[in-house]
């Protein structure tokens, strides 16, 4: 042993300090409680969750196109994999759709309220923080009543809606929430959308494409609507339709234009790095190749039974045994409106005729019935008057993802033996089965039933 | 003693008498006068050369009259030259020869990291691959050539498509989440590896390791435990292959020139597994009778029966074709006293069975060492090449994955699309030019000094860098709207510096101590762009001078810069004891940028003792026992192989360009982990190495547990957070195994030789815990899963009972074992390992006279299970793909008693539970993954001397032929050596076994010329 070898074990200890300083490397990204820091920093976050809303995902396309898949505007015969498995009323855990569509409309949420967690740092000027803050509610209460009505059965299913609804995700924060009954759901999304009515401004200092009271209320009046109170569903609707700042387009198709129109109460705007409302064209469109969505036998018929009928002549392409929607031809740059006055006015149609306020019911419905070619109806039984107004919104918001709500919030209140698309309205495969994803973060959750219908 | 001279005599004298010529016999003896078995003696001027045999006898005959010196050489001991006369017709008994052993030869080194050790002195478990086993298969990147020849490392070649890489495990997957590949070190530095630099685009990953020129490897050592792996630290843990390149030895240069032509094709025909039109036309219909409808069945698309053609069109035959292989090799080196030099030359261009398929290498090297004076040492490194490969679409994405699957034979080879829109793959090939062009130069510098004996000062330097571009050119016959061109460009730089102290001493008597100490950086950066160019001239790198200025027509898309750093120190004690007790201790520190800011730093150590008991005095006079070593080793290593930014999260603000309603927004990238940090893998490891009757029959057995802790995982959180999870360090899985090698020299003779080498491989892989996870939260492709107290990549299926003879209903089993007609999510169990039971390889060598070598590889699996994940479409509901014949024995009618799958339909949901064709995952398509295959089937011709007797510039020739994957006994029906391409680690750590539509391997035939001059 030499003088060599102590040294060697020094300098081997000496080397065991290896220099951190080499490896150190700044996060690319800020902490959340390092962000929201100021003004632009909150509207950036309050413009992501707006944007992620427009995502194919959610109001883009997809969402829309899961509860028509379950209900029977679509003619499924040539649909396969995960489409096949909405149209047959089979969805399992594994579908790659019902992952997008869970996650996406969820990702707004989790953008808001990290948004609604962080921004006091900012100390926006309380006019602006109210309307962040409505702005911010309105996109939860808005997720959450499209995922209860996707992943749950309807409410009213059961008498005290005691039946399992879907996570509410109030807060942020990673932890599993459980699911909550359809009852506490929305409540939760009425207390949401009453909040944001009462902070909201009636335009938006934000922008045209952001929430203001007027769309919050429009989603309210959708919300009761479906929970087939037709008494709120009608004030807010007529509220909207007397006081707003909205007209009804002068043609069928004006609702889908390069620009926001006059009846659009929120819509989502072409440009910035995405076409919105691309993934509904995509399914849907006939004008630049074959659409893998086709439409069924029962709504052509329904479209085509008024030879005057406009939406039959131009929404319409009958080509060999295919049936293929128009509505969504035409431009790559459409805005994309996701609340608008005619769906508002079909609310108050309908909720007006169901609570005996037939003259309204009519005068509502003529205003739709006139834009579409035909001539306007009077004097019809109360029942027929309420066959026509729901005829009307199906073929008005034909692929706008209405029909499956509205054909169980009729069973519900009215049919308890509705068949929709072949299947009982209330069997376990009419309501989607949660993707794996959120399973396998919330391990206590039960799943939903499966088994088909 | 005397028997052998007798013998040796009378064989003399016999055919002496025959041949009316001279023969010379003699007998070999070590310093006990035992008989040498296997010396190798030559008649230098006759250029003839013979083995002795059992007995130490060797006989050489019909040996003209003359003077000629005889050499003897035997491993492990001094040459031996000695000078004979020969008469006419004389038979010259050179009686006995006693070889003197040579410690110094005996000694095979081996390169362990950091430097290079004895073989007998080594107490861990590496093995070492001569560089001439990583080059004789032709097309392949050395990586795969190491299939069956070295126990506890399993290799599955990912397909026959040119340039594909192979899947490497060394002792079992210890990863779920992070990579599962060992780390590969070129002359000390540890390379750009990643298979998932360009995902899997085209049904097919990136294999950055084809541009080496396996020619140019003179050995690959496998580091396997822990005593030898812990010098790499966090990264060892997988593993360590070092690959080490030619160096100049002969004073005389010595000039090689290797030429190879040989062609492809499928090694498993699958081409006639499919239906024919007639019986797809058949089968259409009665699925549409069994749903009860009437008339003809709808053909897809809404095609008329009126356009069914007369005769099938062959897809197979359209997309296939013999592929055309070829290959150049130079080189040359010398080493001189001050000076060695090893250059090379290699040209490759290796056509796959797929139509438009090939990859091309050039690859240069070149080799210095200098030692101007005696203390100083200059060695340098450095290669060149490209790689080309021209891409096609395979598996999912077309090809002849197409043909099995959504071609149906009736479509015409000549249409460019059919009735259901699908397009015409052999146009795909056509109007999309597409290839992937990597640049690389791997480089290093060493700088040694010894200032006094025994001491060295190193310094090391080690550039990788790495050019790849993957460039599409998209005619707009193929686009039906503009020509598009569009490269992807990544430039990965990667360097290491490091210096390193070597300290060796002898004290007191018989003790010997080896000190290393060293400190190590190294940083690889990547950087690259995506440019799309409508309305392109051509490939963007051809043509990027045309678009200088940007326009409308051009966007380019800039990848966030990637950058990881390590930073290390290395510290090794080695200690000798009379050359009988050697203990060996590692020590290595790593910080990396990778690991999460509260915990940089982590240390592995490594310890390991080896006892050469042979030497001890009992054993050292043993006829049978010849070499006995026992050796044990403990140590840490690590799995650093994760993103270099998993442990961020956050928000992410300025960094997108997008916008709402023309305001700017922010994205929120993942959820943070400042935790995350390297896999931690302890491995205990124990062996013994065996020598019987002179080294005739070697043995190694070895024993090994590995058990990762700290495994990282993709922690899932609800996706109703809006985010799907975070990496942590959660998970538990071991390792365990046996590892048996045999090399025998079971015949040894002047005409006729034949050695065996086998080795056997059994690893136990069981995941001990995975926190909180659910089965579906770590998923592989096929339906593999992490489940704990289950293999990893343990299948997770429903399972197939049998088909109802009465209604053609599929019957399953539900969770507990009951019969059911509902399929569902609830019944899945595990069923079924991907991984096998045994690996092995067995080699069997003959050489026959002088100048005959054959060489039969053969390589097989034992146990295990393959998923065919596609067989739910080709074996399931009745849809417009095409479906495996085997679907012929479907349910016909009532009492239909043999029915192997059920009643054809074309509704999904026909079958209990299925929402549509891809829910049918059941453990019907689970199938036997054992096999046997000849791998390797090569044979060598050495053309003798004589011919070049006049040709003084020549100074031997070879030549060869050499078949890879001849034929294969497997109890599944298509090619049983699996590994899908995949996106990520995960479904590579978890699903071998597993294929959807997987290319087939190669099977090639190659002829070889060898020259040496």
């Amino acid at each position: 042993m030499t003088k060599y070898s102590i040294l060697f074990v020094s300098l081997g200890l000496l080397l065991g300090t290896s220099c951190e300083k080499l490896v150190e490397t700044e996060s690319p990204y800020l902490d959340q409680d390092a962000y929201f820091q100021n003004e632009a920093e909150v509207l950036a976050s309050l413009n992501e969750g707006y944007r992620i809303l427009a995502f194919g995902e959610v109001m883009g396309g997809n969402t829309w196109l899961a509860s028509e898949l379950m209900a029977d505007n679509i003619n499924g015969s040539n649909l396969s994999g995960d489409f096949k498995a909405y149209h047959t009323h089979n969805t399992g855990i594994f579908i790659g759709f019902t992952r997008g569509i869970w996650q996406q409309n969820f990702a707004a949420v989790g953008e808001i309220n990290r948004l609604l967690a962080g921004k006091a740092n900012a100390n926006l000027p309380q006019a602006l923080d109210d309307e962040v803050t409505g702005s911010a509610l309105f996109v939860r209460a808005f997720v959450h009543f499209e995922m209860v009505r996707l992943f749950a059965q309807p409410y009213g299913y059961t008498s005290d809606n005691s039946h399992l609804g879907i996570p509410y995700r109030d807060a942020w924060g990673v932890d599993p929430q459980p699911r909550l009954t359809v009852d506490e759901v929305y409540t939760k999304i009425i207390d949401d959308l009453n909040t944001a009515i009462a902070l909201l401004p009636e335009q938006s200092t934000i922008s045209a494409a952001h929430a203001n009271r007027w769309a919050a209320k429009a989603l309210l009046a959708q919300v009761y609507f479906q929970m087939n109170d037709y008494s709120n569903a009608h004030s807010l609707a007529q509220e909207i339709v007397d006081m707003g700042p909205y007209y009804l387009v002068d043609s069928i198709g004006g609702r889908f234009d390069e620009m926001m129109t006059t009846e659009d109460i929120l819509v989502q705007p072409d440009g910035g790095g995405f076409n919105s409302g691309a993934n509904w064209q995509g399914h849907y469109r006939n004008d630049n190749g074959t659409p893998t969505i086709r439409m069924s036998e029962s709504v052509y018929v329904e479209a085509t039974a008024n030879t005057l009928d406009l939406r039959g002549q131009q929404w319409f392409t009958e080509s060999g045994n295919n049936i293929f929607l128009n509505k969504a031809n035409g431009s790559n740059d459409l805005f994309h409106p996701v609340l608008h006055l005619t769906e508002v006015l079909l609310i108050k149609a309908e909720s007006a005729a169901i609570l005996g306020l037939t003259a309204e019911a009519e005068n509502d419905v003529n205003q739709i019935i006139v834009r579409a070619g035909m001539t306007p109806v009077s004097g019809l039984s109360n029942s027929d008057l309420i066959s026509l107004i729901r005829s009307q919104r199906r073929l008005e918001m034909v692929g706008e993802g209405n029909r499956l709500h509205d054909l169980k919030r009729i069973a519900v209140s009215e049919n308890q033996n509705l068949f929709i698309n072949g299947a009982p309205w209330d069997c376990p495969g009419m309501v989607v089965q949660f993707p794996d994803d959120e399973l396998n973060g919330n391990p206590g959750m039960p799943a939903n039933e499966e088994g088909g219908c | 003693m005397p028997r052998i001279y007798l013998l040796g005599v009378l064989l003399t004298l016999f055919t002496g008498s025959l041949f009316g010529q001279g023969s010379i016999s003699g007998v070999v003896v070590d310093e006990n006068d035992d008989p040498t078995y296997g010396a190798a003696v030559k008649i230098i001027e006759l250029e003839r050369s013979a083995l002795t045999d059992l007995d130490g006898v060797f006989f050489f005959d019909d040996i003209p009259e003359g003077r000629y010196l005889i050499s003897i050489e035997s491993l492990g001991y001094d040459k031996i030259v000695q000078s004979v006369n020969v008469g006419p017709d004389a038979a010259v008994a050179m009686g006995s020869i006693s070889l003197m052993e040579n410690i110094e030869l005996t000694e095979e080194i081996v390169v362990v990291g950091y430097g290079v050790s004895k073989k007998r002195d080594i107490v861990g478990a590496i093995t070492k691959i001569d560089g001439d086993d990583a080059s004789d298969a032709l097309g392949n990147s050395f990586e795969a050539n190491l299939q069956g020849k070295a126990a506890g490392v399993q290799v599955l070649q990912s397909s026959g498509i040119a340039g594909s890489g192979a899947r490497i495990r060394i002792r079992g997957t210890g990863s779920i989440t992070s990579g599962g590949d060992p780390l590969y070190v070129v002359d000390g530095i540890p390379i750009t590896q990643d298979p998932f630099i360009n995902g899997s685009e085209g049904g097919q990953n990136y294999n950055p390791l084809s541009t080496i020129n396996p020619n140019d490897i003179e050995s690959i050592e496998i580091l396997k435990d822990a005593s030898a792996a812990a010098i790499y630290g966090s990264r060892g843990a997988n593993g360590v292959v070092l690959i080490t390149t030619k160096k100049g030895k002969t004073k005389k240069p010595k000039w090689n020139y290797n030429s190879n032509l040989g062609f492809s094709g499928l090694a498993v025909d699958i081409t006639d597994d499919y239906l024919t039109t007639s019986e797809w036309i058949q089968l259409n219909q009665e699925a549409w009778e069994n749903d009860g409808n009437v008339g003809r069945a709808p053909l897809p698309g809404g095609m008329s029966y009126d356009d069914l053609p007369a005769e099938d069109y062959d897809w197979f035959d359209a997309l296939l074709r013999k592929g055309i292989k070829q290959e150049h090799n130079l080189s040359v080196a010398f080493g001189k006293e001050k000076l060695d030099v090893y250059a090379s030359f290699n040209y490759l261009n290796t056509e796959s069975y797929q139509v438009g398929n090939n990859f091309e290498r050039l690859a240069g090297r070149l080799n210095l060492g200098y030692t101007p004076i005696k203390w100083f040492n200059v060695n340098l490194r450095s290669s060149l090449s490209q790689g080309l490969n021209n891409r096609v679409s395979q598996a999912w994405d077309g090809g002849l994955g197409t043909a099995e699957s959504t071609l149906l034979p009736f479509y015409s080879v000549d249409s460019f699309q059919y009735a259901t829109g699908q397009r015409n793959p052999l146009f795909k090939t056509n109007y999309l030019d597409w290839n992937t062009l990597e640049l690389r130069t791997i480089n290093n510098l060493t700088l040694a000094i010894t200032p006094v004996k025994n001491l060295q000062i190193k310094a090391f330097g080690g550039l990788d860098y790495m050019d790849l571009r993957d460039s599409r050119l998209e005619d707009s016959l193929w686009t039906l709207t503009d020509v598009f061109s569009k490269l992807d460009q990544k430039n990965i730089t990667n360097y290491m510096v490091n210096g390193t102290v070597d300290y060796r001493t002898d004290f007191w008597e018989n003790h010997t101590l080896s000190l290393l100490g060293g400190w190590e950086y190294q940083q690889s950066t990547t950087v690259g762009e995506f440019t799309e160019i409508k309305n392109a001239l051509g490939h963007i790198y051809n043509t990027m001078e045309v678009y200088d200025s940007p326009n409308a027509d051009t966007t380019v898309t800039e990848y966030d810069d990637n950058q990881w750093r390590f930073t290390s120190s290395l510290f090794r004690l080695n200690y000798n004891f009379k050359d009988k007790l050697i203990v060996n201790m590692n020590h290595r520190i790593d910080a990396s940028s990778k690991f999460g800011r509260d915990r940089k730093t982590g240390h592995f150590p490594g310890l390991g003792l080896a006892y050469i008991m042979s030497e001890d005095s009992w054993l050292a006079n043993s006829d049978k026992i010849s070499f006995l070593k026992v050796r044990a080793s403990v140590g840490r290593t690590g799995n650093a192989d994760i993103p270099y930014d998993a442990q961020f999260g956050g928000y992410s603000p300025g960094s997108s360009s997008n916008i709402y309603a023309g305001q700017p927004i922010v994205s929120y990238a993942s959820l943070p982990n400042s935790q995350l940090a390297w896999e931690t893998t302890w491995t205990t490891d124990a062996g013994i190495e065996v020598g019987f009757l002179r080294d005739r029959i070697t043995a190694e057995l070895g024993y090994y547990n590995k058990i990762t802790r700290d495994a990282i995982i993709f922690v899932r959180i609800p996706t109703s957070t809006g985010q799907a999870g975070y990496f942590d360090n959660i998970a538990q899985i071991r390792n365990r195994g046996v590892e048996f090698m045999i090399t025998s020299r079971n015949l040894v003779g002047d005409r006729f030789s034949w050695r065996t080498d086998l080795n056997l491989t059994h690893n136990r892989n069981k995941v001990i815990d995975v926190g909180t996870a659910q089965p579906d939260a770590l998923a592989g492709s096929g339906d593999t899963r992490v489940i704990e107290g289950m293999p990893m990549g343990v299948n997770y299926l429903v399972r197939f009972s049998h088909v109802d003879p009465d209604n053609g209903l599929p019957v399953f089993l539900d969770a507990d074992g009951n019969e059911t007609y509902e399929w569902s999510e609830e019944n899945r169990v595990p069923v079924g390992n991907v991984q096998p039971k045994v690996v092995g390889g067995l080699t069997n060598t003959f050489t026959i006279g002088q100048n005959l070598e054959i060489e039969i590889l053969g390589t097989f699996t034992i146990g295990g299970n393959i998923y065919d994940d596609a067989a739910k479409r080709q074996l399931g509901v009745w849809t417009e793909w095409n479906m495996q014949r085997d679907i012929l024995n479907r349910w016909t009618g009532p009492g239909d008693v043999n029915a192997i799958y059920p009643r054809l339909t074309r509704n999904s949901t026909t079958y209990g539970g299925m929402g549509s064709e891809w829910f049918y995952n059941t453990d019907q398509w689970l199938y036997d993954a054992s096999y046997f295959r000849l791998k390797k089937l090569a044979i060598k011709y050495s053309l003798p001397n004589k011919l070049f007797a006049n040709k003084s510039w020549i100074a031997g020739c070879d030549v060869g032929f050499t078949t890879i994957n001849l034929f294969t006994i497997a109890a599944y029906r298509r090619d049983p050596e699996i590994v899908r391409d995949l996106d990520g680690p995960q479904a590579m750590n978890l699903s071998p076994n597993v294929t959807y539509l997987t290319p087939p391997q190669e099977r090639t035939f190659n002829f070889s010329v060898n020259v040496n001059f």
